[in-house]
């Protein structure tokens, strides 16, 4: 694939990169000529081994398994995975399951009542780690709708949950949704 | 059709007129061929003659003056408040050759150009197209009429009959739906017409029959009537509403989205002509106000107009001595109406531009927020608001107070003929001519007569209404727009050659902020542009981007002129990174993505990389989806500043301008984004404005503009040799520097 500037966006491909587990934590091992991807003056010189990285998304919203950026422990970007199924079963399991503890993050699957007091809003719903309480303080910018269907709601302390699908929940919770998007 | 404006113009300056004048009043005068004459304007009487030989000057009978054409030079046009001076260089000093008001300007103009050539050394190109100063014009854009100053409409076109009449002809595509609103009004009128016969049927032939035998299925019937009637009624009015409403809504996006493109292709002077609240005001209140109207309003009072025909025409037939004193008392109430009606508008005209007004203000506080905030003036702005809101509502009470004052004894008049015909009919009745069921027919038809008479009392005030609201989104869509495309204007691939050719340019006529400029630019080619605030950078570049055409010249790009290029495939091809980059309300990545919308992600990332962006967008709480512009995460200058370069690289544009991409950036924000631009620049034609000088450094070629021309151009090294105006430049800003420094310690 072509890409017009890629001055120092470097693609950690499953050639160059293989992704271990070291203690609890993710680990990478990069193989190859790693000298060749030293070409960014801002990031950190590259190391053959690192024993635990980070990973942020670079579209946490739109794209949950493509361009996942992978940073040392000085949040300096080694490299970005373009996307995770290119790397053995085994490799992107790792991944997803890193990702999935930064990025924790409830799914709901229905809202069952929402309670407005002095400015605040409380959305009682149900999710797939139980029933939650979310508080929220301004309801309109707490709640941000990505494309067409799809909802993020970022409560008073930061923690996100996600609706996937709005239309899929039921017609009640819909309802519900309807009166703050 | 020939415009009133322009014919007094063409006998003004009728040359063979002008001519007779000048040997009127001096028949000494050198006879020969004249290039351009024009009356002197303030003096009146006077007359100004340029042949190849001499410029002739007939103040008044016999005075007359002879310059010798070989010793002018450099004609020039000044315009004052309110005149106008053809000045020129006569034997190396100033002479003012006429003066003139205002109306006089474009002629002046011409005659500098035209002569500029014949007496002066420069000689001017023809000038292409339309100028953009033809829209100083005082012409009606409706009628052709004269215009007054400020005016954009003849007084004639601005009258609220006329505007409303105006805007049913934008009803294209909802005219059946009218049509069909019409209709049903039409029938709910007769309908409505049915319910007081029912009741004379009711109180004659049942209630009041005196019959013994009554037939209780016929009383029934008649009840079951009343209630079908009134069911028909009710179905009928929410047909009507539906046709009604939804003709409305579709009028109002239908005139809002005109209204918006126009707003949208309006050229910068002309939309910064329009406060950005009063802009809002017009697209959105104006244009809601006018459906309102339309949908709420207009067909209840045709109802009303229906059902006074229909009743007026029922009860002649019926007996017109009746109906003779029924109606004798409207000719009373409209002339009434009439003669108030000056008065109560004028009361509405009032509330209305004083509440746009307070909106305005509000707005215009708002948008400055930041200024008021740290001049510490909230108090004074606040008192600024209080003012103009406690007028509003000043001139709230005083029309509440006035309006039934003017209204009231209306309404008593208008209701008078109720007693006139209670009287009659009591008559009627007594003398046993006339039945209790035909009284109570009559009665109902009479308040169908007399209560939308009292509801027409209304009228004027929505006519007004209607009209200011017409009147002022019209305002927007007369405006004329400048920089259309030429017929025939081509998309064209552009390779970034520029080439300037004698270009002037001035924002009015007589102020030229760019002379005679000519310039040439390779492809590929960093053009730095220097010199003092005020110079003409910026226009320059506003010309690149033909924001303006060159009043005369022409500026060519591969060889196309640019009036000749699709504005918007010619756009679609520049980059430009300004000193202060609005960011839309969105996230970063659709922020970045605005310059080229099918852009794939990698392409994104690949485009922040290069503008040194991508490390700081993946340290923001949701990477490039966190939402920012207004309500979002607040981006720092320099941050804002680098997203806007990921935008113009992403566009991958021919042609670069950065009008001081870095000036407000400190230092080492500064460097991290000129490595950014030193990606952004490469093979690019590109034009830079920069008041720290050390940020031109990458420029192939440097121009110094001075007074609207090139004063110098050539690489840092050969103008520093020079040492001319950059070596001044560059010698200040670094004294200036170390100043700073032996201040510091």
């Amino acid at each position: 694939m072509e890409i017009k500037y890629n001055n120092g966006v470097v693609y950690l491909t499953p050639e160059l990169a293989s992704f271990v587990k070291v203690g609890d934590f993710l680990g990478v091992d990069l193989t190859g000529d790693i000298s060749r991807l030293n070409e960014s003056a801002l990031d950190a010189p590259r190391l053959p081994h690192y024993d635990r990285v980070r990973l942020r998304r670079a579209f946490p919203f739109s794209l949950g398994d493509k361009y996942i950026s992978v940073l040392d422990f000085e949040q300096n970007e080694i490299g970005l995975i373009e996307d995770i199924s290119a790397f053995p079963e085994k490799q992107a399991q790792l991944i997803r399951n890193e990702l999935e503890r930064v990025y924790y993050s409830p799914r709901v699957t229905a809202i069952k009542s929402v309670k407005e007091r002095l400015g605040y809003a409380f959305f009682a719903v149900d999710s797939d780690v139980g029933a939650l309480e979310i508080p929220l303080r301004d309801v309109y910018r707490s709640l941000i709708r990505i494309g067409d269907d799809r909802l993020v709601i970022i409560d008073t302390d930061g923690n996100r949950y996600y609706i996937d699908s709005i239309k899929a929940l039921d017609k009640t919770s819909q309802k519900k949704l309807e009166l703050y998007v | 059709m020939k415009i009133k404006v322009d014919k007094l113009r063409e006998q003004r300056h009728d040359k063979k007129r002008l001519e007779k004048r000048l040997f009127e009043l001096c028949p000494d005068a050198p006879s020969g061929e004249y290039l351009a004459i024009c009356p002197m304007g303030l003096s009146k009487e006077g007359v100004i003659a340029f042949s190849k030989e001499n410029i002739v000057i007939a103040h008044g009978k016999g005075e007359l003056e002879l310059l010798d054409a070989s010793k002018v030079s450099a004609f020039k046009a000044t315009s004052e408040n309110g005149c106008v001076f053809l000045e020129c260089e006569y034997d190396g000093k100033a002479r003012n050759l006429c003066v003139s008001d205002n109306r006089e300007q474009k002629l002046y103009t011409k005659i500098m150009h035209d002569l500029a050539g014949v007496y002066g050394k420069r000689e001017l190109p023809e000038n292409k197209g339309e100028s953009r100063h033809d829209k100083k014009d005082g012409i009606c854009p409706v009628c052709g009429g004269e215009l007054k100053p400020g005016e954009k409409r003849c007084k004639k076109c601005s009258k609220p009959l006329k505007l409303i009449l105006r805007l049913f002809g934008l009803t294209h595509g909802f005219r059946a739906k009218i049509l069909i609103t019409a209709l049903m009004l039409v029938i709910i009128s007769s309908v409505s017409l049915v319910v007081p016969y029912l009741n004379r049927i009711l109180v004659d032939d049942y209630i009041k029959s005196g019959k013994s035998d009554i037939s209780y299925k016929g009383f029934a019937f008649v009840i079951l009537s009343m209630v079908f009637v009134q069911i028909i009624l009710n179905l009928l009015s929410i047909v009507r509403r539906y046709f009604s409403a939804s003709a409305g809504a579709g009028l109002q996006t239908e005139l809002a989205t005109k209204n918006f493109d126009k707003a949208l292709s309006l050229s910068l002077s002309t939309g910064s002509a329009y406060e950005s609240g009063d802009l809002y005001t017009r697209i959105n209140r104006e244009i809601s106000d006018i459906q309102w109207i339309l949908t709420e309003h207009v067909p209840n009072y045709l109802e009303h107009i229906l059902k006074l025909v229909f009743v007026g025409v029922l009860l002649f037939t019926y007996d017109v001595k009746l109906a003779l004193v029924m109606l004798l008392p409207i000719p009373v109430i409209i002339f009434v109406f009439y003669i108030v009606r000056e008065p109560t508008h004028a009361l509405w005209v009032k509330q209305r531009s004083k509440s746009r007004q307070s909106n305005s203000v509000l707005h215009d506080i708002y948008s400055g927020i930041r200024v008021v905030k740290s001049y510490g003036t909230e108090k004074r702005e606040f008192d600024r608001y209080d003012k103009v809101s406690k007028e509003y509502r000043d001139i709230q009470i005083k029309n509440e107070i006035l309006w039934p004052l003017i209204i009231r004894p209306t309404f008593f008049l208008a209701g008078i003929g109720e007693f006139f015909l209670l009287y009659f009919v009591g008559n009627r009745i007594l003398d046993g001519s006339m039945t209790l069921g035909e009284m109570a027919q009559f009665s109902a038809y009479v308040s169908m007569i007399y209560a939308p008479l009292r509801e027409l009392a209304n009228l004027p005030k929505l006519i007004t209404y209607l009209g200011v609201s017409v009147n002022k989104m019209f305002d927007l869509l007369d405006e004329k727009e400048e920089m259309k495309d030429a017929p025939g204007a081509k998309a064209v691939t552009v390779v970034g050659e520029v080439e300037f050719k004698n270009v002037s340019f001035g924002y009015d006529e007589t102020r030229e902020i760019l002379k005679d400029i000519n310039l040439t630019v390779k492809p590929g080619e960093m053009i730095g542009i220097v010199g003092r605030s005020g110079a003409g950078k910026s226009t320059l570049i506003n010309l690149i981007m033909r924001m303006y055409d060159p009043t005369s010249g022409s500026i060519t790009v591969d060889g196309h002129d640019l009036r000749d290029i699709n504005q918007e495939s010619y756009r679609s091809q520049i980059g430009v990174v300004l000193q202060e980059n609005y960011l839309f309300t969105g996230s970063v990545y659709e922020n970045i993505l605005y310059a080229k919308p099918d852009a794939g992600y990698d392409e994104v990332i690949a485009a922040a990389k290069a503008a040194g962006a991508h490390v700081f967008i993946m340290k923001l709480p949701d990477a490039y989806n966190t939402k920012v512009g207004e309500r979002g995460y607040t981006l720092s200058g320099g941050e804002r500043q680098r997203i806007a370069i990921a935008r113009a690289l992403l566009r991958d544009p021919k042609i670069l301008i950065l009008d001081e991409a870095t000036a407000s950036l400190d230092t080492e924000t500064e460097r991290r984004v000129q490595d950014a631009l030193a990606n952004l620049i490469r093979n690019r034609t590109t034009f830079a404005i920069a008041h720290r000088l050390s940020t031109l450094r990458n420029a192939t070629r440097l121009i110094v503009i001075e007074h609207g021309t090139i004063a110098e151009t050539g690489t840092h090294d050969e103008l520093m040799e020079k040492k001319g105006l950059y070596y001044s430049l560059v010698m200040a800003q670094r004294n200036m520097s170390t100043n700073n420094k032996s201040d510091k310690e």
